[in-house]
C-alpha cells in the first residue's frame, strides 16, 4: 500500500522552493530550515538582552497574567471608574520558536480595573483557533503576518492566522478583540474568556474586520477590510444596537496594506500607502508582510467614499509615504476634508523595523510624524503638511469622531536615546500649532494614551489622559491619569506594579 | 501456521495483483473542524472533467467522524486519480463561500496543496495499486 501523506508533500515542495529561490542560506543540516531561521531570532534577541534594557518590552508573556493590585499616588477620579482595556501581542515566542515580527504575537487583553479601591491588573489570553493549537502543540503550527514558517499547517482561510491582537471595541454592549485580517473576536466582558468568533452575516464569514472601525458620536459604527487574495475592500456599516446595516465590498486596484481609516459626516476616507500586495508573491512562498512590494511611483492615495454611495470612489494622490494611524478627518463647509495622521516617509518600520526588535536591534531610522492632510473635494486636489512631532497612536475625543476637532493626543518621541519607542506623552492643539507634553523619561516607554471625557461636560478635550507606560530601569508598569489641559503637570494620579508588560497596542475605556 | 500464512496471501492477493483492475482508494480526511454534517467527495481521472461533479468517476458522502473521515472507492481501473472534497458541516448540499468567494467550510484536494484550486495535474495520484491517501482539510 501506498502511504502518501499530503502534508509531507507540501513540506517538501515548500523546501524546495525556498532552496531553489536561494532565500534561506543557514549554516548548519540537521534541523529543518524553518526551525534554524526561528532558532537563529531567538538567539540573537537572547544576545541582545543584556545590552539593551528595552528589549524586557519584546520578551512576551506564556500565560494569562493574574490580578495585580497596583500601587496608587495620588486619587482616581469618580467620573474614572471602569475599565481600560489594552490588547497587543504578547505570545512572541513558543517552544523554542520565536517570531519574526512584533505583529505576530498571539494578542494578550489586559485590563487596569479603575474604582474606589484603586487599580487592579490582569491579563488574559484571546483564545483564538491558532492560539488554541500552537499551545497544544507546543510550537506555532501556522506562519503569520510577518514569519513565514517552511513547515506551516496550510491556512484553512483568514481566521486560521488570526491572532486577535491589535485593538479592542466594545459596541453595542458587546466587547470584542480584534485583528485586521479576519474576523472580530467576541470576550466576556467580566471574565475576559473568549465567546468565538464575530460573523456579521453569513456573507461576510471570515472577511476582514480591521482593527480600526469608528464608532460616530450617535453610536452607529463603520468598519473596513482589506482582502489582498481577492482585491477589494470591505465596508461595513454597524448601527447603534449592533444590526449591520450594509455591508458591500469593491475591488480596489494595487490593493494596499491599509491599517486604518476615517470618517467624516459625509465620507469615508482611505490613505493607501504604495505598499502593495503581490499574489505572486504569496504563492511563491513568503509571509503576507513579504509578499508585499513598496511601489513609490504609486504616491501615497487617498480614496475617498461618499457614505451614501460607496460604489462611486473619488481618487487623490499625495507624495509617497507610509500611515498606520489617523487621529480624525472632518469637512468643512467649503468640502475641503482636514485629517491628521501619523506618517512616515516609507514602510521601513513596518517592513524591516518591527523585524529587527524582535532579534533585538534596534536602528534609528525615520519615525512617523504628524502630519496635516487636505483633501479638496471640489478642486480634485490633496495636499499635505509634515509637522516635527515624531509621535504614533493618535487619538481624539470621541464625541468628536468625524466632526471638527482641534486636538490630538499621542505618544511622542522627544529624546529616549537609543531605543525603539516614546518617551512622552503630549496634546498639539491643530488650530493654534501648539503641544503640550509631559516627558516620562528616556528609560520610560510610553504606550498608547486615550482620551476620556469628563462625564457631564461637551467641551473638546475637557476630562482626562490615561495610559500605561513601561518603567524599564525599574522593571515596573506604570498606569497614569493626566488632566487633559494640562499634560505638564504631570500626571495627576499615578499607579506602579513591580512586573513589566510586553508593549502593547490600542486601547479603551469602559466606564463603570 | 502454514495455512495461515496462505490465507494471508490469498487475502493480499485479493486486494492487489489479483484484480488488477479492480482497485481501492482509501482517502483519509482530517482537519474536519467538527463532526457535524457530511464529508462530500468527488474522484476525477482526467484534466477536461476536473472538478465537473456531474463528470466525476465516483462521488461519495459520508458523515463527518470529526479527527478523521475515511472514504472508500472501489472498483477502480489503475491510472492517475484526483480528488475534491469538503466538509458540508450544515448539510445544504454545497461548501458555503462567503462575499469574497473565499470558502466558509473546509475543503481539500489530493497532491500538494496550493492556495486555491489546484489543477488536475497537480491534485492527481498515481493509483496502480490499493491505496490509501490522506487530505487535510483546510
Amino acid at each position: 500500500m501506498n502511504d502518501i501523506l499530503a502534508t509531507s508533500a507540501t513540506r517538501r515542495d515548500t523546501l524546495q522552493r525556498l532552496l531553489g529561490a536561494g532565500a534561506l542560506a543557514l549554516p548548519g543540516v540537521t534541523l529543518p530550515l524553518g526551525a534554524r531561521a526561528d532558532e537563529a531570532t531567538a538567539r540573537a534577541f537572547e544576545s541582545q538582552r543584556a545590552a539593551h534594557p528595552w528589549t524586557q518590552a519584546y520578551v512576551g508573556v506564556q500565560a494569562d497574567v493574574a490580578a495585580m493590585p497596583m500601587t496608587l499616588h495620588g486619587k482616581l477620579p469618580t467620573g474614572l471608574h471602569g475599565a481600560f482595556l489594552r490588547n497587543g501581542p504578547a505570545r512572541h515566542a513558543l517552544g523554542g520558536t520565536r517570531y519574526h515580527h512584533w505583529f505576530d504575537g498571539d494578542g494578550l487583553m489586559q485590563r487596569y480595573t479603575l474604582g474606589a479601591q484603586g487599580i487592579t491588573h490582569e491579563g488574559r489570553f484571546v483564545r483564538t483557533e491558532k492560539f488554541v493549537a500552537d499551545t497544544a502543540a507546543g510550537r506555532p503550527m501556522s506562519s503569520g503576518f510577518g514569519t513565514f514558517l517552511a513547515d506551516a499547517k496550510p491556512p484553512t482561510g483568514p481566521d486560521s492566522l488570526n491572532t486577535a491582537n491589535t485593538s479592542v471595541v466594545k459596541h453595542a454592549g458587546e466587547l470584542m478583540a480584534l485583528w485586521e485580517g479576519g474576523s472580530a473576536y467576541r470576550l466576556d466582558e467580566k471574565t475576559l474568556e473568549t465567546r468565538g468568533i464575530k460573523t456579521w452575516s453569513p456573507d461576510f464569514a471570515g472577511v476582514p474586520f480591521s482593527a480600526h472601525p469608528r464608532i460616530e458620536p450617535d453610536g452607529t459604527l463603520w468598519n473596513f477590510g482589506v482582502s489582498a487574495m481577492a482585491g477589494r475592500l470591505a465596508i461595513y456599516r454597524v448601527r447603534p444596537d449592533g444590526v449591520l446595516a450594509t455591508a458591500t465590498t469593491l475591488p480596489v486596484p494595487d490593493i494596499a496594506m491599509v491599517h486604518d481609516f476615517a470618517v467624516t459626516e459625509k465620507h469615508l476616507v482611505f490613505l493607501l500607502p504604495p505598499l502593495v500586495f503581490d499574489v505572486a508573491r504569496m504563492k511563491s512562498g513568503t509571509s503576507f508582510l513579504d509578499a508585499h512590494v513598496w511601489k513609490p511611483q504609486l504616491g501615497l492615495r487617498v480614496l475617498v467614499l461618499p457614505k451614501d454611495a460607496l460604489d462611486k470612489p473619488q481618487w487623490f494622490d499625495l507624495p509617497a509615504g507610509f500611515v498606520f494611524h489617523i487621529g480624525n478627518a472632518w469637512e468643512d463647509k467649503d468640502g475641503v476634508i482636514r485629517l491628521d495622521c501619523m506618517r512616515a516617509s516609507d514602510a521601513w518600520n513596518a517592513t524591516t523595523g518591527l523585524k529587527e526588535l524582535m532579534r533585538g536591534h534596534f536602528a534609528i531610522e525615520e519615525f512617523a510624524q504628524l502630519t496635516l492632510i487636505e483633501v479638496d473635494l471640489k478642486a480634485k486636489r490633496a495636499r499635505q503638511q509634515v509637522l516635527p512631532q515624531r509621535s504614533e497612536f493618535p487619538r481624539i475625543d470621541p464625541r468628536y469622531t468625524g466632526r471638527r476637532h482641534q486636538q490630538v493626543f499621542a505618544a511622542l518621541r522627544l529624546s529616549p536615546g537609543d531605543r525603539p519607542g516614546y518617551d512622552a506623552v503630549m496634546r498639539h492643539d491643530i488650530g493654534r500649532g501648539q503641544t503640550d507634553h509631559y516627558r516620562y523619561g528616556a528609560d520610560v516607554m510610553v504606550e498608547e494614551h486615550l482620551f476620556v471625557p469628563r462625564p457631564g461636560s461637551t467641551r473638546e478635550g475637557d476630562g482626562w489622559v490615561l495610559g500605561s507606560a513601561l518603567d524599564l530601569a525599574r522593571g515596573r508598569t506604570l498606569f497614569s491619569v493626566f488632566e487633559a489641559q494640562r499634560l505638564a503637570d504631570g500626571p495627576v494620579a499615578q499607579a506602579e506594579m513591580p512586573r513589566l508588560m510586553p508593549f502593547g497596542l490600542h486601547a479603551i475605556h469602559v466606564p463603570a | 501456521m502454514k495455512l495461515t500464512h496462505l490465507i494471508a496471501i490469498a487475502a493480499v492477493s485479493a486486494c492487489t495483483g489479483g484484480t488488477a483492475a479492480a482497485l481501492t482508494l482509501t482517502v483519509e480526511i482530517t482537519n474536519a473542524r467538527s463532526a457535524q454534517g457530511t464529508v462530500n467527495a468527488a474522484l476525477y481521472n482526467e484534466e477536461s472533467t476536473w472538478l465537473k461533479v456531474g463528470n466525476a468517476v465516483q462521488i461519495t458522502k459520508v458523515p463527518s467522524a470529526g479527527d478523521k473521515t475515511v472514504l472508500v472507492f472501489t472498483d477502480l481501473a489503475p491510472g492517475r486519480y484526483a480528488l475534491s472534497s469538503y466538509h458540508d458541516e450544515n448539510t445544504n448540499g454545497k461548501m458555503d463561500t462567503n462575499v469574497l468567494g473565499m470558502p466558509t467550510e473546509r475543503y481539500g484536494f489530493t497532491g500538494s496543496p496550493t492556495m486555491g484550486p489546484p489543477a488536475f495535474g497537480e491534485a492527481a495520484v498515481d493509483v496502480q495499486a490499493d491505496t490509501t491517501l490522506r487530505v487535510t482539510l483546510r
